[in-house]
Formats: C-alpha cells, structure tokens, sequence
C-alpha cells in the first residue's frame, strides 16, 4: 500500500476510549485522518466548565476529550457548532427518543449527514466512528447502522474499526484503501478488551469509560428540557438556558414562570452570572441559596417567589424572612413567610 | 496578572473575544475564524472559560498551529495563537498530513 497515492479519511470523534482506539488503527494503517468533533450544546462538560467545577482535586478543568485525543495523534480536528440546526432533531425526531431524551438514531443520522459534507470538502474517502457493534441499543446494532448509513447517504462509506469483522465488508476494506485483517471483532457493552488494546495502542490518558457525555440521556435533564419546551418556544430558548437546566433546584411557579435555586456555592456564582437580564433572590439575614426567576413574574409571583427562597435559607424556621429581589439596577426588598417543607414537591422539575 | 509565556506578543493581528461561551464553542469560533487569519499571524482569543488554557494547546498541536501562551486579566484569559507561514489550516483544518 506504500506506493499509492494517499487515502484521507474522515473520523467522528468524541475523544472517548472507543473513538480513540478507531483513530489509532486507521492512522496506524497510513491512512491520512481528519477529525470532526461536533457541539450540540447537550455535552456535559459545558456546564462543568460553566460551575467552576475541576476534574481532579488539584484544579485542573475539564478538558475537551476530542481535542485531547486529536493533540495525541496529532490529527486536526474541526470543532463544529451545531447547536442551532440541532434543535428539530430533539424536538421532533424521526426515529423517536430512547429511555429519556435522546434521539439517537436521528443524533447519528444528523452528525453523519454532516460528516458526509465536510468529507466531500476535504476530499476525503470515507468517515469511521469508533462504535460498537451491540454496544448502545438504539443505534449499534446492525439494522439501525444499515438504516443510519443509508439516511445520511454514506452507503458502504461508514467504517467501524472496532467492530468491522463482523460487519459486512464496506468500501474502504473493498478498494483495498484499509486491511479489514488489521481491524477489529469487538461487540457488546464491555470494555475490558478496549481497555487492554489501549494500553498497547499508547493511547494515552483516556476518559474513562462511563456511558458518553450526553445529557439526554438523563432523565432528570430529560423532565426539565420536557418542561421548557411546554412552556416555551423552542426556537426562543438561549444557550446558557441548556446549561442552567443541569443546574440546582428547578421549581415551576407559573405556566410563565419557573425559579432555579442554587444548591452550593459553585450553582449560586453561575446563577449570578445572569442577573441583568433576571430577576436573582437572595436572603441578607440568612446564609442562603440564590434564586434565579425564568420568565417575567407578576408582583405576587415575586412574592410567592420570595418564600421559596425563604424556605431553603438558613431562616426556614423563623416566622418570617427580609428576601432581597435584584434584577439589573433594580431591588426590591420583601418580607415573607417561609413556604412549608412539603408543598413544593409537587412544583419540583 | 499572570504571564503564562516568555514571549508573548504585544499586540496581535486578529482578536476573537469568546467570553461567557464554554467548551467547546471557544475553539468552534476559532477554528472559524481562523481561516480568515493569514500566514504568520496571531490571534488573540478573549476567554472566560478557564478550561481554555488545556483546549487551545491541544487544539493547536493537533492543528499544526504554534501556541504563543497565555495571560490572565481576570476574569479573563487571554490566548495567542499564531498560523505558521505555509500550508497550514485551510478550510479550517491543517493540511499536515498523517
């Protein structure tokens, strides 16, 4: 195969162990690779940079996993935004939804549709991923990668490394342009295998392995996302929106109002971050939550408001409670009775 | 203010302010923007997002980009990034082969 003329591929890459095991062998076999990592604003690691949170407990931010993997093989890899043209495919996939949120088989058949076109542009042959023949059950068993392929128009031009000796023979194994013998048998959910081929590959330091980074799947994302597109038009919704939805209490007060309160200093700081535009409640007499208000509340709702954030202040028990409303240049102080322990659960998102 | 870099550039050809955005929309935008920068020149990108200061290297490196380092104004964090004189990054990918 030396004397050819170079083969570019195109890699789907998450920068997880199995997307980094396909990137490994396809660069291994001299194939020329560029990677594509795609933003749909659903990845965990966005609001974990938003909270301050750190990786480890010397301080170390969460790193991006794609571009990780992408600096060790040193490959390029295109970050793309696709936040905004990925709203319908949450909000009205095709192929339905999976345990919680997550259409999956409409998430590949987007980011392969998309894949296809910067393949096309930078003149590359193919697109491999790293999936797992059996691995998730939406979308990696053999029906639905047929189905995928076939909707985002990359028939017999998807190549799965980790598993393409069970998969029937695809055009780049075809034309000769990779060694199916070099390629891999891997199925199921188990990543003992991958685990142990990394450490030969050099891998390097990989995530470890825990289900993808993707709050769909999440049921409690899941209710809150459900949530906001009853009571809002999706099209409206801000990115910062999404992040929020992962963060602290959420309780709906109004089909127009919903309050996020705080559950640890890191949440109250992000939540803070919004307060021009919001209304943000906070409790000067008693160490306390911040309150942020979703939406534009009456003078009652503000008040009713305000006993929510009475109630998860310090001063739950006390009769009644100074709640500080700021929104921009504006502040309004309210005193209120504390709501009660057990008639919130019904509001609780 | 800290100073990340021995060497870091006075005053930079293009500045990309990416504050308030989180990983990984800062190196979406700078790829984009990127391809409008020319041979040899620096970038600077304005971030708030701290987890800037592990991404833009690793981008730059698998890219074929030089780093240059960076400053903190807090909150800020100030990145420069500078396209080598040939061949690299068109269509907001490097062309350095594998």
């Amino acid at each position: 195969m030396s004397s050819r003329e170079p083969i570019k591929a195109l890699a789907l890459l998450s920068g997880g162990l199995d997307s980094s095991i396909a990137l490994s062998l396809i660069k291994s076999q001299g194939i020329e690779v560029e990677a594509v990592n795609f933003h749909t604003g659903f990845c965990l690691t966005d609001a974990h940079r938003a909270l301050g949170r750190t990786a480890n407990k010397n301080g170390t931010p969460y790193r991006n996993e794609a571009l990780r993997a992408g600096a060790h093989e040193q490959i390029p890899v295109r970050v793309v935004d696709v936040s905004k043209d990925y709203l319908p495919v949450v909000t009205k996939p095709r192929y339905g939804y999976g345990q919680a949120m997550n259409p999956c088989v409409d998430c590949r058949i987007f980011m392969l549709t998309r894949a296809r076109k910067i393949m096309e542009e930078i003149g590359a042959k193919f697109v491999f991923t790293g999936e797992v023949l059996g691995q998730r059950p939406m979308t990696q068993h053999l029906r639905a990668m047929q189905l995928i392929e076939e909707q985002s128009g990359l028939p017999g031009l998807i190549l799965r490394p980790l598993s393409a000796r069970l998969l029937p023979e695809t055009t780049p194994e075809k034309m000769g342009w990779v060694d199916r013998e070099k390629l891999l048998a891997l199925t199921g959910r188990g990543r003992r295998l991958q685990m142990l081929l990394a450490e030969q590959l050099k891998i390097g330091e990989y995530p470890q392995p825990a289900g993808g980074c993707c709050s769909l799947v999440d049921p409690n994302f899941a209710r809150r996302l459900r949530d906001l597109y009853d009571h809002r038009d999706p099209e409206s919704i801000q990115p910062e929106e999404y992040v929020m939805l992962k963060v602290g209490r959420h309780i709906r007060i109004t089909a127009q109002v919903k309050i996020i309160v705080g559950r640890n200093e890191s949440e109250n700081r992000f939540l803070e971050m919004w307060r021009a535009q919001r209304w943000i409640l906070t409790t000067p007499d008693h160490p306390g939550p911040t309150t942020l208000v979703d939406g534009e509340p009456t003078d009652e709702d503000l008040a009713e408001i305000a006993r929510y954030a009475a109630r998860y202040c310090d001063g739950k028990h006390a009769p009644e409670v100074t709640v500080l409303a700021r929104r921009g240049e504006e502040s309004r102080t309210l005193r209120v009775v504390p709501r009660g322990e057990y008639d919130i659960a019904e509001q609780m998102l | 203010m800290q100073n990340k870099c021995f060497e870091l550039p006075e005053k930079a050809d293009h500045v990309l302010n990416v504050e308030g955005l989180f990983c990984p929309v800062p190196i979406a935008r700078a790829t984009e923007r990127m391809v409008s920068v020319g041979d040899g020149e620096v970038l600077e990108i304005r971030a708030t997002d701290p987890g800037v200061i592990i991404d833009i290297p690793a981008w730059c490196h698998g890219s074929g980009l030089e780093f240059l380092g960076y400053r903190r104004e807090a909150p800020r964090i100030v990145c420069y990034v500078r396209k080598p004189r040939a061949g690299a990054f068109e269509n907001g990918a490097s062309t350095r082969s594998a």
